[in-house]
């Protein structure tokens, strides 16, 4: 253990100026959004932010509903190792798990920036339950998740540190952890995490039976489009290749794959709507493309091109791979925008005009503290922890 | 320290999984049970922290036996006054500053049924040149407010159980379990949720059964 503690400050000893540069600009940030955070919750009140009382959630449950589903990337790379026995996505392990974690802390951080009592918000899992609620069961299983990601993180880093090779225990311990994490990620966490919604009967957009089945799929987009992302842009820097160019071909055709279930779903929702004239669900679609279209274009088309680019095996090089996790990155958040604020924007009432939703510049410092808070641990401890980075011969 | 066998392991998970996903008793009384009672000192440092103890009453008066409430509003009476919306809003501590003002006052042309939100900038109270008549004869006011619905939506999905529907009738809340996360705000279909923005981060609402005692 001391000799990971030394090697660990080693690593940090030797990066490079412009890297403790970043983790500078990335605290000046992270205090801005704390500062802001702090002004919200005790000194001015939640008012100061961009919602009200007819548009209750705005941009932090944006980003709540984003980072849930970019944690299911995570569990995808370990289905892939362990399920599917492909060694060659092992050096990717130990780092998707650490992209899940903290994707996860970020989740559970915009949750408790929207609410008013974030003290008390935290014995939700514990101690307030209301067995009708979907929050609960959600919040139950955040905690589940994230320890179930630690556990990962532990075995991941202890076989590395073994040199790779850990005992028949860690090794099957991994292997059961990381199965159990992708079943208790698609059934526990990201389906009801969508049921979350679809239980509201008030709400148009939310109210249907397909939003779960929806949710996973998209987190599974989302959470590969970042590791695609996070994998590219650290060969980029490091000059070293993680993972070989086949398998990131394969990871772009895995997303291909995500983002067709995730249009054809939404085209035989407005197919079913409009042929069987049902009239709410059909003027959710009209509402989206009139009023609203920017973002509804952002996520049709961004998830259409980035799925038409990584059919084919010339778009799967490394540029058609940035390019496509990036619009795929970009079209989801649309997605999660077009859901969450867009759908509280049709009126309940007849005649009382669309209601606006603005984000405010403290509402808007404490995303950026929060997205910049897991930027700098990740930094910090893809450097510190041994992450396993060597390519696999073929 | 004793280092777990796999079975000991097991079993330790086991038993922290069951407890994580046991469903809760139904009822007021089923949930407090689950708060750890003799937890001396640590208790009090976490309801100093969260202001939450679920063995404490919630404030409201016990609901009388027999007697089940209800709500009438003579439609027919209202001439668009808004003295509701300034009496709730002072009585249940609902900021009036982010619009709609609660409780929401509807318009609607007698001839032709459109309606939208009737909200003149002068406020109704003490001071003011307010008629105690119908201004328009041609106009019908619609005030908006908690029904106190039989299957309330925002007792369903309220997480801690602050809000619950009283054995007589009444949506009521406990101002003492609300974390302020507006889940209820979201599932109400008339919208007749608010928050209290600037102050004290909960979902204030009337209850009736107080105001009466």
């Amino acid at each position: 253990m001391k000799d990971a503690g030394n090697s660990a400050l080693a690593s940090m000893k030797k990066a490079h100026i412009a890297f403790y540069l970043i983790l500078a600009i990335l605290l000046v940030l992270i205090t801005w959004g704390g500062y802001s955070w702090v002004r919200i919750m005790f000194i001015d009140g939640v008012g100061i932010t961009g919602s009200s009382d007819l548009v209750p959630w705005g941009i932090y449950i944006v980003g709540f509903v984003f980072f849930v589903g970019t944690s299911a990337g995570a569990s995808l790379v370990g289905l892939m190792i362990h399920g599917f026995g492909r060694k060659d996505y092992e050096p990717l392990g130990t780092r998707a798990i650490l992209v899940g974690f903290l994707s996860l802390l970020a989740a559970v951080l915009f949750l408790m920036s929207d609410v008013g009592n974030p003290f008390r918000a935290v014995l939700l899992p514990a101690v307030l339950r209301n067995p009708t609620s979907m929050l609960v069961y959600t919040s139950i299983t955040y905690v589940g998740f994230a320890a179930l990601m630690l556990a990962e993180l532990f075995f991941a880093v202890k076989i590395t540190l073994k040199g790779g090779k850990g005992s028949h225990w860690d090794e099957k311990m991994a292997q059961v952890l990381a199965v159990g994490a992708l079943l208790f990620a698609l059934m526990v966490v990201h389906a009801p995490h969508g049921a979350l919604f679809a239980f509201l009967k008030a709400r148009e957009m939310w109210n249907t039976p397909l939003l779960p089945a929806h949710f996973v799929a998209v987190a599974l987009a989302s959470g590969i489009a970042v590791i695609i992302h996070i994998t590219i842009v650290t060969s980029k820097i490091t000059k070293k290749e993680i993972v070989s160019k086949e398998t990131l071909s394969h990871m772009g055709g895995l997303l291909a794959f995500f983002l067709g279930i995730t249009l054809f779903m939404d085209f035989f929702d407005y197919l079913v709507m409009s042929y069987s004239g049902k009239p709410g669900g059909l003027e959710i679609w009209h509402f989206l493309t009139t009023d609203f279209y920017f973002f509804f274009l952002i996520n049709t088309i961004g998830m259409f091109s980035a799925m038409v680019i990584l059919l084919f095996k010339r778009g799967r090089n490394i540029t058609g791979l940035f390019i496509a996790s990036n619009v795929t990155i970009l079209a989801i958040l649309s997605y999660r925008w077009n859901l969450i604020v867009v759908a509280q924007i049709p009126p309940l009432f007849p005649g009382t005009g669309n209601l606006y939703y603005t984000p405010t510049v403290p509402e808007v410092a404490v995303v950026v503290g929060i997205v910049a808070l897991i930027s700098f641990l990740y930094l910090v401890l893809t450097t510190v922890l041994p992450m396993e980075e060597t390519v696999q011969e073929n | 320290m004793k280092k777990l066998n796999r079975r000991e392991f097991v079993k330790l998970a086991g038993l922290a999984g069951g407890y994580a996903l046991w469903p809760p008793k139904l009822g007021v009384a089923g949930r407090d049970a689950l708060w750890p009672q003799k937890l001396g000192v640590v208790g009090d440092i976490i309801e100093g922290i969260t202001g939450f103890n679920p063995t404490k009453p919630s404030g409201a008066l016990e609901p009388i036996p027999g007697v089940k409430f209800g709500m009438v509003i003579d439609l027919d009476r209202c001439i668009g006054c808004r003295r509701c919306s300034y009496a709730c809003s002072r009585e249940n501590n609902v900021p009036d500053i982010i619009s709609p003002p609660y409780i929401t006052l509807f318009e609607t042309e007698s001839v032709t049924g459109i309606s939208g939100i009737y909200h003149p900038t002068e406020t109704p109270g003490a001071g003011t040149t307010m008629m105690y008549t119908k201004l328009r004869k041609d106009k019908w006011y619609m005030p908006v407010q908690c029904n106190h619905c039989d299957d309330a939506p925002c007792v369903q999905v309220c997480p801690t159980g602050a809000t619950y529907k009283a054995p007589d009738g009444i949506v009521m809340i406990n101002y003492d379990k609300c974390i302020g996360c507006r889940y209820c705000m979201v599932a109400c279909p008339y919208q007749a949720r608010r928050f209290n923005w600037f102050h004290t981060g909960f979902t204030p609402k009337c209850r009736i059964r107080i105001e009466i005692h």
